[in-house]
């Protein structure tokens, strides 16, 4: 028996029986494993604390900003502050909303902002790349699909042109195709990763890959502001 | 327990009240001892406020009592923090903690306490970021409520060998916690 493998289930109660019992007879002996139980317990016991207080501080750093500006800055913006009752109000409404979303409805990318296509509008040729962003921006998904595209096959090194591509083909609900060229963003350096491991994990949700659901989706940063939406995804591979 | 707990539990129930009250008895005076140290009033806003959102997360599984005035326990954390900016950047600031507020001996002696754990937990999520990418996801995934034979089924291996890799995995972490304390 490998006891280190044992100190999760030892410590959430799930080792039973004869494991259980010689567990605790090494356990009694061994200062190594004690120690290393020991730790396990407290870091296991920070991560979920802090994993849970994280979801829930969205409330209280709103409030916090608030005082802080009121505490913190000159007397003249303190002039400008908003009374906490409508800060108050505004919040429990906001928040009823959003937990009603988060709760209810399913991630759609309908309700995701997807980003502009940089440069769209630039003086000079006229080009596929031009063509498509300008057709991206406007929301014309389906017709700016064959530029970008176009783009893409005679780029498919350029994270640009890869991102907004398959971020067009998640637009016409061409999941399959989107996946593998986001995962190739994913595994880059670009300044497009992080988005593209949230999308990759939703493109991975509508074609039933829970494995990659899970894989992009927790690589998907606290900062992102789709953090939320991924984390959501996660819960419904339950 | 300090009278002062009512301000912990404010922080966890977002007690606006309360929230206000901290700031009117602490801000103007941990403020000063941060400017006087090189801080801007921005950045005193920013160590303050940090400082309670840290507070916030100790306390979190409520099972934190405080034991100290709150203001001498957000003065020294806010000093630790406010040390740390100016080593970090290697920018101009004093780096003395020395302050010359008077704090009672015991009640300091208990305020070190509550920030020497503060430090560890700190040091425990900052650590989860360091190690390497697949056992962070595979500590991280454990803590989202899916069993763990469900959750081998989505990492795509068998549960046996995720027991083990999140083993290796939390060994790798408390390793590089102790390296670091």
């Amino acid at each position: 028996m490998n006891y280190e493998e044992y100190i999760a289930d030892y410590l959430n109660g799930s080792l039973e029986g004869e494991d259980l019992e010689a567990f605790e007879r090494e356990l009694a002996q061994n200062t190594e494993l004690q120690k290393l139980a020991e730790a396990w317990k407290s870091a296991d016991q920070i991560i979920s604390k802090h994993i849970r207080a994280e979801e829930n501080l969205g409330n209280l750093k709103s409030t916090l900003n608030h005082f802080k500006t009121v505490y913190f800055q000159t007397e003249k913006k303190k002039g400008r502050v908003i009374s906490m009752r409508w800060v108050s109000a505004v919040a429990s409404v906001a928040a009823v909303f959003i937990i009603a979303y988060f709760l209810f409805l399913s991630p759609n990318i309908n309700n995701f902002q997807l980003p502009d296509y940089p440069n769209a509008v630039v003086r000079g040729v006229q080009n596929n790349t031009k063509k498509g962003a300008q057709l991206f921006n406007k929301k014309n998904y389906k017709e700016a699909l064959p530029y970008l595209k176009a783009v893409y096959e005679n780029k498919p090194d350029d994270a640009t042109s890869a991102y907004f591509y398959a971020l067009c083909l998640m637009k016409v609900e061409d999941y399959d195709s989107a996946l593998p060229i986001l995962d190739a963003i994913t595994q880059g350096t670009s300044v497009y990763k992080d988005e593209a491991n949230f999308f990759a994990a939703y493109c991975a949700y509508k074609t039933d890959k829970k494995k990659d659901v899970l894989n992009y989706a927790m690589k998907v940063g606290k900062d992102n502001p789709n953090y939320a939406s991924a984390q959501k995804l996660i819960k419904k591979l339950h | 327990m300090h009278p002062d707990q009512k301000y912990i539990k404010a922080l966890l129930e977002n007690d606006h009240k309360l929230i206000d009250e901290i700031y009117k008895n602490n801000a103007s005076s941990i403020k000063k001892y941060l400017l006087s140290r090189g801080a801007n009033e921005e950045e005193a806003g920013d160590i303050f406020q940090e400082a309670l959102i840290d507070t916030y997360k100790m306390a979190y599984d409520k099972n934190f009592t405080l034991t100290c005035p709150l203001n001498a326990f957000l003065l020294l954390i806010c000093k630790r923090k406010w040390y740390n900016e100016v080593q970090k950047k290697q920018r101009q600031g004093v780096t003395n903690l020395e302050d010359g507020v008077f704090i009672d001996k015991e009640d300091e002696q208990n305020a070190e306490m509550h920030v020497r754990q503060m430090e560890r937990e700190s040091l425990v999520m900052r650590m989860l970021d360091k190690i390497s990418e697949r056992c962070k996801q595979i500590i991280l995934a454990s803590y989202t409520g899916i069993s763990q034979e469900k959750l081998a089924e989505s990492l795509g291996v068998s549960y046996g060998y995720l027991r083990k890799k999140k083993s290796i995995c939390m060994s790798e972490l408390i390793a590089l916690v102790n390296q670091k304390k």
